[in-house]
Parts: structure tokens; C-alpha cells; sequence
């Protein structure tokens, strides 16, 4: 089968650390351009993953690929979508697929108008742990779901190559729609859709390093998703239901089964093997291409980007303020 | 000066001490506040907190005038809370002494009403009297570089805000800790949860311990008034010793992790991991070396290589031993030592005296060990250290 001639567009930490490794491991694809306003940093990856073109402006993507995988900052996105997809180029779009939710549906209308796929990088569905989270709850096989937790923060730094994680004007808010969008997803892939929630969040500038989201799904299930950009959390999934409990990382190649009544230290602790990260992000592109060639819809498309941005926006407008007991004004004594 | 609608650069901001007043600067006085981070690439929890509180970040170089002028546009405010913490100790030096130098420059020239910096008592030397203030003055410098570069940043300051005639105060800080603490909160955390930490003469050295939101209460009241070109000392209400003070840590996992070591026995074991991981690394060194053209094609041309290379390349080094039998038991690989240039700081049981900060500042510290310790511990439960 011939593969879909992809060109990636910005050439940023997750082309670099993601799409591009991705792409090597990934027969479906074959990645034709890389696109960069700094020719320097595209011909740079251009040469250390054999690429044979590299342009400064996307606005020669058809010319050379069928489709485009854009890494740019968010706030570039619907822009970006909108010429790429009346050019005829099928978009793969990073995470999240804009930053307000108008940019998202228009978007969403221009691929309808287009007949071109419109997918969103929601890449966490495509790691084992998940897909098989997926296929034992969908069997039935922990019964009906009570309680669903996310613990998810890193403090490192992620190699970012421009600020927009900084302003909200690009990003479009903090931890919730940059790192978070990624365990809504997931919550919302598992569990279905939500039926009331509350957000709490620690900025009141939509710039929140941490970020609680509790949820009663349509369900019943209760969700607590934690997300923080400040602290390194324990990056695990608990679901509980009401035959046994599953553990996993957010991302990863296992999954812990605890039989109800199973006391936790019965199995020797094995550590997991370690996340093949470029098989994930092969497996998200060899989606994207299964639905280029029109052989399914992506398991992430545009719609599940917009709603997802529906909900952000809901969280924002409806924001509490962290409890977070240790801040407390700081008493300044009456200066002599 | 009234802080409210004021505008601050602050140095430092992504960091424990920086970032906890970015977030105070902002919510409680409405003051606009801008930070510098380094670069994009290494911006980490520390920027992101510092964002989440509404600082402005501004991406650059300490050592940048650039960077820096852009920066002091528009402030009326510096607070200097950064220092060098990565690369060679003469980088560290280049941007503790030499940014503040820059930074102190370009605030003069930028018309800045007040500089306010971070200084550190480490500053007063290892060789201090029982009750030690403000006015204190050790020639003999320690060789700690952080507690050196520290105060000739300090005198880089005196002299440039001088020449400009700008107002600027030295805050110098006792051991401070609390939430996001790294060196003292975090570091000893990990160590104790990881292993064990080694207190010298039984810990009975005097800490100086100080939580973070003292430290804030000291900068504002500094902030609030003109800049006299005063130094003041900065600590918690208490008197704790490094032992109290880790036992707290102790307390929370249920541990008792710290080992009590002479200073004779800190060096020892301190000099004895530095060889044993020099050791360690000869075998790679040699095997690099040999795998490398380059330096067989120079280390040919010299006399004796051969020679030499067939004694020392074949042999490589064997496995660390025990050479001393008879001595005490040596330290787990697992324990933190502290290092031997900071050995003196952890067994002084000076007490540095805040009766200056208290009378001419109106300084009135809030936070004991135990009321700081508590908060610190919500934190760090919250921050996933400790479950």
C-alpha cells in the first residue's frame, strides 16, 4: 500500500520528541516535508530523520503531501486547519484543536465542507494501557463503574521551543486545556459523557498550574481528575467498579486488575516495562492514515476536539478557587 | 513606598523564594509583576506556578543587558531573588556576582526606586561568635563558593546602586523552608525517603530555620520603606537545631533516618564517595579513550604511552575495598553527606540576631517550626512527596 504523504507542520518539542519518531516507526505514512518559519530548526530534523524537503510556510502543503500533521501553537490552529483543509490536505491537528470553542466548530465545519478529515491528537487512546482499559470496561468485566480517578503532573520542564504555554491568549488557558485535555479525554472515552461537574483551579488569569475537575458522569460514576503543571504526581489512573478495580499509568504498557476484595500486595510489585513512546505516537498516525484512505473515521476527530473545548470553556466560566490551606495572605506587622 | 499598583521585576520568580512572592506581590497588592526564566526549554513547574500567579514571564539571560532593560521597563521595584544554580561553579559565580552586578546596573539606569536583594547568612563565614549581627565581619572567607559568590553579589550591589544612587536593602536569609523549598524541604525529603542523612556533631549546629511566608513579611516591610542601603538578618522567631529540625521530616514517614557523624567522619566519608565514584569512572574513561581515534593518534606520538597504556589500560582498576578494617563502619551508599565545604555551616551554633530587622523594619516573624512545619506538611502531602 502506498503510504499517505504526510507533512508536518511546525517543527516544535512534539515533532522533534514525537510525530517525527512516530513517523519513522509508522509504514503508513512517509513523511514528504517539514514546515518551520525557522528554515534552520526544519532542516536540522529534516537531516537527522531523512527528510527530503523542508519549506517555511505551510502554504505549499498540497504541492507535496496528502496530508499534514500541525504542531503549531494552538492559537494558530483554526488558521492553519482552514487553509490546509480547502487546499484538500487532510489535518491531523495537535492537541488542543483551538483555543476557544468558535475556532473549534468553524473548524469542524470546514472539514465537513472540505470532505477531508479533521482528527485531533488525542495520542493517550493509542497507548496499550488505555485501549485495554477500554476493552475491559466496555466488557463488562469490573461491573458497573463507581469511581474513576486521574492523578496527573509533571514539574519537569517540557523542551518547548516557544512561550505560548505561557499566555492564555495562545494557549488558551493552563494546565486544564494544555496537559489536562488529555485526561478529560480519556475520562470521557471510558466513562462516557459528564452530567454535572466542578472546576477548581489555582489562577484566576486561565494560566492554572493546578487544577481539580469533579465530575458525576451520566453514568453515576464519580470522577476526580487532578492535573498540575507544579508537582510531579503519581500519573495513575484508578477505576473502581463493582467487581474489582484497575490501576494504570495515564500512558503505558500494563494495567494492575484487583479482583474486589484482592488486598493490593498479593502479586510481587513488578515495575511495568517502560513506555514505548514513538509506538504510541506510530499508532496515532497510522490511524490518522487508515482514515485519509477512507477506511474509518479517526478515533479522535474534530468533533471530540470541540466538545472537548465546550467543556474547558464550561470550566472557565464556572472556575472555583483551589483550597489550598499553607496560602494564606501573608501579615505584614504595622511597618514603623 | 505604597506597594499597591506598583510594578516589580523580580528575579528569580520561577524559583521557592521568588515564586511564593510573585503569588503575594499579585494577589494581595495588585501589583503588576515581571520574572525572568531562563529559556523555554527549561521552563518547568517553578515558571508555570509564577505564570499561574499572573507574573509576566520574560525569557533571557541574567547576564543579558537586553533582556534586563526590557525587563526593568516601567518598574518601580526590583527584588533580586536569583543566583547561579547550573553549570561550573565559575558559571554559577558568572551569574550570582556578575548578573548582579548587570542587573544592578541597568536598574540604576532604569530609575528603579528600591532594589531589594537576597543575601544569606552563610555569607558571615564559618567563624562566627556566639550571637553574631549585622555589623559582623569575617576577612577570612570559607570556601564555600555559594556563601562567597553570595557577598560579592552583595558588595557588587553596594557599589553599583552607589554610583547610581539607588535605594536598595540586603535581606540576608536564614535556612529558609516550606513549600517548594528545594534545598531544604524537597532535597531532604527525597534523601530521607530514599535513605538517610548524616547531621554532623549530632546535629546540634543552630539552623537559622525560617519558613518561606517570613521571608515574604521581611521583603514587603523592606519594600514598604526607602532603600538605605542597610543589611538586615532575616530567621524564624526560634532557636532550632539542625536535629530538631530534620526530626520533623523524620516524624512525617515515621523514620528515623539521621545519622549522627564527627566532622573527621563527614570528611572522611565525604572524600571516600568522591574517590570511590572517580574510581568508578576510569574503566569508562579508558574505554572511551581507547575507542577514540583521535586520542590514539595523539597519545601515539608521545614517549612512553605504550608503555604506559599496557601497564594502567590492561590492569584498569579493580572494585572498591574497605582499605581501613579496623575503622568506623562505613556510611551507606544510600546516606546524604553533607558536603565538606558546607560541613562548618551545619555545626555552627551561632545565633544570628534579628534585633535590627525587629526594631528598625518592625519585622515580626509568624511562623515557629511547628506552625511552618505544619503547613510545609499539608504541602507536601499535597505535592505528592509524602502519602
Amino acid at each position: 500500500m502506498t503510504p499517505v504523504r504526510l507533512a508536518i507542520v511546525g517543527c516544535g518539542a512534539i515533532a522533534e520528541l514525537g510525530h517525527l519518531p512516530g513517523a519513522a516507526l509508522c509504514p503508513d505514512v512517509e513523511v514528504t516535508l517539514l514546515v518551520d518559519r525557522d528554515a534552520r530548526r526544519a532542516q536540522t530534523l529534516a537531516d537527522r530523520f531523512g527528510i527530503a524537503r523542508v519549506e517555511t510556510d505551510y502554504a505549499c502543503v498540497a504541492d507535496h503531501a496528502d496530508a499534514a500533521c500541525v504542531a503549531l501553537p494552538p492559537h494558530l490552529h483554526r488558521a492553519s486547519a482552514e487553509r490546509l483543509l480547502a487546499s484538500g490536505t487532510h489535518v491531523l491537528m495537535e492537541k488542543p484543536l483551538a483555543t476557544n470553542l468558535v475556532d473549534a466548530e468553524a473548524m469542524v465545519a470546514a472539514a465537513q465542507a472540505s470532505g477531508r478529515v479533521l482528527a485531533v491528537a488525542m495520542m493517550r487512546r493509542f497507548a496499550r494501557s488505555a485501549r485495554y482499559l477500554k476493552a475491559l470496561i466496555d466488557s463488562g468485566m469490573l461491573g458497573r463503574i463507581e469511581r474513576y480517578v486521574a492523578r496527573s503532573g509533571a514539574a519537569d520542564a517540557w523542551p518547548s521551543r516557544s512561550p505560548f504555554t505561557f499566555d492564555a491568549e495562545q494557549a488558551g488557558g493552563g494546565a486544564l486545556i494544555s496537559n489536562g485535555c488529555h485526561d478529560v479525554d480519556l475520562l470521557l472515552w471510558l466513562l462516557g459523557p459528564i452530567a454535572s461537574f466542578e472546576f477548581y483551579s489555582d489562577s484566576p488569569a486561565r494560566m492554572e498550574g493546578n487544577c481539580l475537575l469533579e465530575c458525576r458522569m451520566a453514568s453515576g460514576a464519580v470522577a476526580t481528575i487532578e492535573v498540575s503543571r507544579t508537582r510531579t504526581l503519581a500519573n495513575m489512573i484508578r477505576i473502581d467498579g463493582e467487581r474489582g478495580s484497575v490501576e494504570a499509568p495515564l500512558m503505558g504498557e500494563a494495567a494492575l486488575i484487583l479482583p474486589k476484595g484482592a488486598a493490593r500486595d498479593l502479586l510481587s510489585p513488578a515495575d511495568p516495562p517502560p513506555l514505548d513512546y514513538a509506538a504510541v505516537m506510530a499508532a496515532q498516525l497510522a490511524d490518522f492514515a487508515a482514515a485519509v484512505r477512507g477506511e474509518r473515521l479517526p478515533l479522535a476527530d474534530g468533533r471530540v476536539g470541540r466538545d472537548m473545548l465546550g467543556l474547558v470553556e464550561q470550566c472557565y466560566a464556572g472556575a472555583r478557587p483551589l483550597e489550598l490551606p499553607w496560602d494564606l495572605p501573608v501579615r505584614v506587622p504595622e511597618a514603623l | 513606598m505604597n506597594l499597591h499598583g506598583k510594578t516589580a521585576f523580580v528575579t528569580g520568580g520561577s524559583g521557592f523564594i521568588g515564586g511564593r512572592l510573585v503569588e503575594v506581590l499579585v494577589r494581595q497588592y495588585g501589583m503588576r509583576v515581571k520574572t525572568l526564566v531562563r529559556a523555554t526549554t527549561s521552563a518547568g513547574g517553578g515558571a508555570f506556578r509564577a505564570a499561574a500567579a499572573g507574573a509576566e514571564i520574560v525569557f533571557g539571560s541574567m547576564l543579558d543587558r537586553a533582556t534586563l532593560d526590557a525587563a526593568l521597563a516601567g518598574c518601580d521595584l526590583v527584588f533580586h531573588c536569583a543566583y547561579g544554580t547550573h553549570g561550573s561553579v565559575a558559571e554559577q559565580r558568572e551569574v550570582t556576582v556578575e548578573g548582579t552586578r548587570l542587573l544592578a546596573r541597568a536598574a540604576g539606569a532604569a530609575g528603579i526606586g528600591h532594589f531589594i536583594h537576597l543575601g544569606t547568612v552563610a555569607s558571615f563565614g564559618g567563624n562566627t561568635p556566639p550571637c553574631v549581627d549585622e555589623s559582623f565581619v569575617d576577612a577570612r572567607l570559607w570556601n564555600w563558593p555559594y556563601a562567597r559568590d553570595k557577598l560579592d553579589a552583595e558588595r557588587a550591589l553596594d557599589q553599583e546602586a552607589r554610583a547610581a544612587g539607588m535605594g536598595f536593602t540586603i535581606l540576608r536569609l536564614g535556612m529558609v523552608y516550606g513549600p517548594y523549598g528545594t534545598s531544604y524541604t524537597v532535597g531532604p525529603l527525597h534523601a530521607i525517603t530514599h535513605g538517610r542523612l548524616a547531621l554532623v556533631d549530632d546535629g546540634r549546629g543552630v539552623s537559622s530555620a525560617t519558613y518561606v511566608d517570613d521571608v515574604i513579611q521581611a521583603m514587603l516591610l523592606a519594600a514598604m520603606r526607602p532603600g538605605e542601603g542597610e543589611i538586615f538578618m532575616i530567621r524564624g522567631p526560634d532557636r532550632v537545631t539542625w536535629r530538631q529540625f530534620y526530626q520533623v521530616y523524620d516524624g512525617w514517614i515515621g523514620r528515623d533516618s539521621l545519622v549522627s557523624l564527627s566532622k573527621a567522619e563527614m570528611i572522611a566519608a565525604s572524600r571516600g564517595r568522591w574517590k570511590a565514584a572517580a574510581r568508578a569512572l576510569l574503566p569508562a574513561t579508558f574505554a572511551a579513550l581507547k575507542a577514540s581515534p583521535a586520542f590514539r593518534r595523539s597519545a601515539s606520538g608521545l614517549p612512553y604511552v605504550r608503555q604506559l597504556y599496557a601497564r594502567l589500560g590492561k590492569r584498569m582498576i579493580g572494585p572498591v575495598v574497605a582499605r581501613n578494617p579496623g575503622g568506623p563502619a562505613p556510611v551507606e551508599r544510600s546516606t546524604q553527606l553533607i558536603p565538606e565545604i558546607m560541613i562548618d555551616y551545619f555545626a555552627n551554633t551561632s545565633e544570628f540576631s534579628i534585633d535590627k530587622a525587629r526594631s528598625k523594619l518592625g519585622y515580626a516573624p509568624q511562623f515557629d517550626l511547628k506552625r511552618g512545619m505544619d503547613f510545609t506538611e499539608q504541602w507536601a502531602r499535597w505535592a505528592n512527596l509524602i502519602r
